[in-house]
Formats: structure tokens, sequence, C-alpha cells
């Protein structure tokens, strides 16, 4: 299991995340919420509609901002379009730090001074907010028609001053667009308007600019989710997201991040694993507000789709909507930190990536006074605490209860061993969790046993629970079978290996030993029993065996 | 637009026990702007609309792993509709 490195941490994050995690084991309510100075609530709450009325007040300023200026509307969504990460791990942590010195921005040019961005919860309202299709906080309105017209006016507008903020670049922000792909600023707009140097043609579909009137494909009187994208943010989809029992995990259902890459800038590709959240609901909510699905073309052959809306490329942040779209998947990751930290687990990369992960550098961030942030890094971001900010409780809240209650109560127990086998007897409480409907926690059995020498060619064994005496050999849907584990090749004497081995190995609840209890959860006594997969060989000789719950 | 796919039936690598969960991955090819991928049961059962995001033109689209409600596993086989380079049941 990966932990969290505290060394690679810096002393502030580290301290409060620690107590944040001890207080939680033992207070109905943490303490970091309390204490937090700002809140962002639910759009669909009053003090969310009042929000949005101070949101709207400060996207109306940033629009009248000369183009120079580093808080002007659309500036703010270039730092977006050169430096945004997708589809990798630092997906959350930059966008936290890009929604946080927005928030600041907003707090200033609005004059609420308690501003704080509210959240979409699209799971449980599948439709865009109501007041998002007001004034300023729809790019469709009028206030935006002077800058999105059309594109002679966007460039004209805007081309030149982000050309000269390109010729700025320091040699360490042209060295992250040249990984972007970008080695000429040419490239960057030819992004902006869908010009391909290859087909030297402008493709529709492939520009990031949007005119006014085709901005956001939803409206006031179409302003639903379509059923593939309420489905992607239903409580089943988010849910199972957030059980994802690691901070990384090459295995992308087991990872709350998708693929971990060489640098935040790299764009996705083939070989991106995305995460359930960013992979469904983050990706098809962008995409759907922005017209893919819906204004396309039915002949499979006519690939010349689009244009389609901000939401659907880098320039999203043009839309207001993006950034109560972004407040709801930090509010997620939230939630899981949360989670994590109420079941004791870890919750952030594990030692030997930490220092990678937090010192990735971040750019391009501009602060609430409008100043260029500087260098800073993904560390400077990890906690909620840069912005003192937490979250009214949304959609998805549910999995740290749950997991408080499973960690609070069933502590592993260690089994005594003799030869190949094991007894220990496990609480009715552990029982009660393991056979639970809804939301169980599995018991699982940890065996720790020699790997084989070289005089043995037994790599796969059986694992038996109260099976009969005298019974070596069972099949997998027998009532005394738990699993099966295996060694993956031979000891390698020039390699440096373990000669000792831990498989986790979940015990079915159709186990004899559980169904003879009857229908009251009862204190189980178990006898593990490890042997041969197929009959012959020597069985091993365990070194340790405990069982605990998930 | 969504894109169309032949039916392919997929066993469960290992027996599904009670409190397990499934997990459809799938991995695309390139996926054409404008394009969704629609992942659904033999009977129309949504399992998944995947909408690549930020995938450079002409890049494969990556890899993504859609949650599958237990209730949809017959007798340890899941029969879909996934316009996927490739796609794998995973138990856990």
């Amino acid at each position: 299991m990966p932990t969290f490195s505290k060394s690679r941490l810096s002393r502030r994050v580290f301290l409060e995340t620690a107590v944040a995690a001890g207080a939680m084991a033992t207070l109905p309510f943490a303490p970091a919420k309390a204490a937090a100075k700002y809140t962002r609530y639910n759009a669909t709450s009053p003090q969310g509609q009042k929000m949005l009325a101070s949101y709207a007040k400060g996207v109306e300023k940033m629009l009248s901002l000369q183009a120079t200026d580093p808080q002007n509307w659309f500036r703010n969504a270039f730092v977006h379009f050169l430096d945004c990460p997708h589809g990798n791990w630092w997906f959350y942590v930059w966008h936290r730090g890009y929604v946080g010195f927005f928030e600041e921005t907003i707090r200033n040019l609005s004059g609420d001074q308690d501003f704080a961005m509210p959240y979409w919860d699209w799971t449980a309202l599948p439709q865009i907010p109501d007041q998002m299709f007001d004034g300023p906080l729809t790019p469709t309105d009028h206030l935006f028609e002077p800058y999105t017209g059309n594109i002679e006016k966007f460039t004209g507008f805007i081309q030149a001053p982000i050309e000269t903020f390109w010729n700025g670049l320091s040699p360490a922000q042209k060295a992250q667009q040249t990984a972007r792909g970008y080695t000429s600023f040419d490239l960057v707009w030819g992004d902006v308007n869908g010009y391909s140097a290859a087909a030297q043609a402008a493709i529709a579909g492939n520009a990031a600019y949007a005119n006014t009137c085709g901005a956001r494909y939803l409206s006031k009187d179409n302003p639903k989710l379509d059923k593939d994208t309420a489905y992607d943010c239903s409580k089943f989809v988010i849910t199972s997201g957030l059980l994802a029992p690691d901070f990384y995990n090459a295995n992308n259902y087991l990872s709350f991040n998708s693929s971990k890459t060489a640098s935040h800038v790299i764009q996705p590709g083939g070989a991106t694993k995305f995460s359930v959240l960013e992979g469904m609901p983050h990706n098809n909510v962008h995409n759907y507000i922005g017209g893919v699905g819906a204004i396309d073309s039915a002949d499979v052959y006519f690939q010349n789709n689009g244009p389609y809306g901000n939401m659907t490329n880098f320039l999203s942040p043009v839309d207001p909507v993006f950034f109560l779209h972004h407040s709801n998947m930090d509010r997620l990751w939230d939630v899981w930190t949360r989670k994590q930290q109420a079941a004791g687990q870890p919750y952030g990369p594990d030692k030997a990536d930490a220092k990678t992960y937090m010192d990735e550098p971040f750019l391009y961030f501009v602060n609430g006074k409008g100043q260029f942030v500087g260098p800073s890094k993904a560390e400077d971001y990890f906690s909620m605490s840069r912005f003192d900010y937490t979250y009214e409780p949304g959609s998805g809240e549910e999995v740290v209860t749950d997991a408080k209650v499973s960690h609070k109560t069933v502590p592993p127990t260690a089994a005594k061993v003799s030869g190949n086998g094991a007894t220990v007897s496990v609480s009715a409480d552990a029982v009660k969790a393991h056979l639970a409907e809804g939301s169980p926690h599995p018991l699982v059995a940890s065996v720790t046993l020699p790997r084989p020498t070289g005089l043995s060619s037994v790599r796969t064994f059986d694992v038996l629970v109260n099976a009969p005496p005298g019974v070596t050999h069972v099949d997998a849907d027998s009532p005394f079978y738990a699993g099966t584990i295996a060694f993956f090749g031979p000891i390698m004497p020039g390699m440096k290996m373990s000669t000792d081995a831990t498989f986790a190995v979940p015990l079915p609840r159709t186990l004899h030993a559980f169904t003879a209890l009857g229908a009251t959860a009862k204190a189980a006594a178990l006898t593990i029993r490890v042997v041969p997969a197929h009959g012959g060989g020597h069985p091993p000789m365990l070194k340790s065996v405990s069982v605990g719950t998930l | 637009m969504l894109l169309a796919a032949a039916l392919v039936t997929l066993v469960l690598p290992q027996p599904l026990h009670a409190g397990q969960a499934v997990w459809l991955e799938c991995r695309l090819g390139v996926v054409l702007p404008g394009r969704r991928v629609e992942v659904t049961t033999a009977s129309g059962h949504l399992l998944g609309a995947i909408s690549p995001h930020g995938i450079r033109h002409g890049q494969a689209a990556g890899t993504y792993t859609l949650p599958v409600p237990p209730a949809e596993i017959a007798e340890g086989r899941l029969t879909v509709r996934a316009p996927c380079a490739h796609v794998r049941l995973i138990v856990r």
C-alpha cells in the first residue's frame, strides 16, 4: 500500500492534513471546515444564488478590462489554453490553483469580500442552473459581442496582446510550451482559429474560438444534460469514482487520478488512462455544453463537424459555467481526500513519487490583484488552505461517512500459524461489516509465505477456509475456496528479491464459514489452509496470516 | 453523434462476489471531433458515454473505465455494444 511521504510535503501542509485526519477520527465535524474563511456553496442554494450575483458583477468587470490586462476575461482563459493539464495526475491540483486565483479576482473586482466560487452539483441537478443563462454569466450574452461577434473582432482584440505575452515568456515557460507542442506563436494561434497548416485550411471543429451566438449549446429553454451525460454524472458513477483506493495507480479503476506523465503540459493521447471522474463526468459535461453529440452531422463520412461552443476546448473558461463545473470537480477531490483520511488511508502520491508530483512547476497563474504569481509548484495547491475555503456538502458525501464507520469498528486480527494452516476468530462486528448489504467492507486475509526455492516447482497455491480435514484440493465454486495466489517466475539469484511475499485474499461472502452462521451475524472461527493449487508438490510453511476489512 | 458497434460478449475474469465491483475498460482509437462513444448493454442499458476532451487532433483518445452495475451481469457474462479498439472486464 502506498504511503504519503511526509518528508516531501511542506511542514504547513503536512501539519494541517495530519491534524485534520486525527481530529476527524474523534469529532463529528472536521475542524478544518469550520475554520475556513470562505465557503463554496451549491449554486442552487440561497447563498449560492447570492454568490452568482457577485460572480456576474466580477465577470462584467473583467470583460471591460483591456486585453493587455492579465485580469481581462479572455486573457484569463488563455492561462488555461496554454497551461492546463488533462488526462494526467496534475489535473486536480492545477485546476485548484487556477480556480482559487480566479476566485480572488472575482472577490476583488465584484466588491464582495465574502465571495467564494459556487459549485454546480450536476449529480443532483443535471441541468445548467437557471441563473447561468442571465447576462454576463452566459457567453452568448450581448456583452460578449464586441469581442466574440466574429473571428475578426476576436483576433483584432486579443491576438497582438497574446503574441506580446508569448514573446516575453521565460526560458522555463518556453520549454513547457515546446513540450506542449507549441514551438511558435503561429501554432498557438492555429489552435485558436482552427487553421491547420497540414490541410492549409481552417477546420471548424478544431477551433477554440467560438462566436457569441454559438458559444454555448444549452440555453434557458434547453438547459438539460442529455441522458448520456446525465448518466456519467449519476450517483452510481461518481460513487464508483470516489471509491478509488489510491491517489495514483497504474490501473485506472483503482486510481483517483489519471495517468502519470513527464509534465503537466503533456496533452492526453493514446497512452492516457483516464480516471473515472475525469474521463466520464468531467469530459462529458464540458463537451455536451459545447454541442458535441448534439450539433454534429449524422453522416459518418462528414468529418468537418463543428463549430463548437467554448466548453469543448482549452478556451473553455470563456464560458462562466466552467468555474462552477471545476468547483464541483475540486469538491469531489475534497470528498475523496476526506474519505481517505477518515479511513486512515493515504491521500497523496506515494513516497517514491511525492517529489516529482509536488515539485511540478506551474508558471502562468495570475493572482487576485492582477499580478503574475511567478514560479509556483503543485505542492502550493495540494491543500485547500492556500485559498482558505471549504464546501457546503453535496453529492458523494456519504462515502466519507461510510469510511468512518467501517474503520472505527473492525481492526485486523492476527491468526495463530502452524505449518500451512492458520486459525483466527473474526469478531461479530467484522462479520457484520463483511456481510452488510449496500456498502459492505469485505474481509481480506493477508497471507505471508516464502517465495518457492529453485528446488520447488510449485508457484501457485489455493487458499482454503474451513475445508474439512484431509481435503487438499477444491474447485473454484467450492464453498471452501477463497482464492488462488501465485508467484510470478522463479527466484533470480542475481537480482535483489524479497524471499517472502504477502498476498491479500478477499474472502467470498459465499464461504461456508459465513453462510453457516445463519441470519444473525456472529463471530466466525476461520481455519485457513494454503495448499498447492493443482494437488501436487509440498504445501508452504506460512510466515503470518491476519484477517481484516478493506 | 454517436459511434455504432457490433455486440460483443465478455466473460468475467473471476467469479463475482457480493460487495465486489465490475468495471469495463475501454481503449479508444482516434475519435473524430464531435464523436461520442456510447457503451451500452445488449438490451440498450447505458453503461457510459465517452466524450474525449482535450485530445490533440489525430491522436487516439485514451483508455476509460466505466463502472458496471452488478445487475447487468448474467451467468458471469456481459454483452455490450462498445465501439472501442479494446474492451475487457475487471472485477474488484
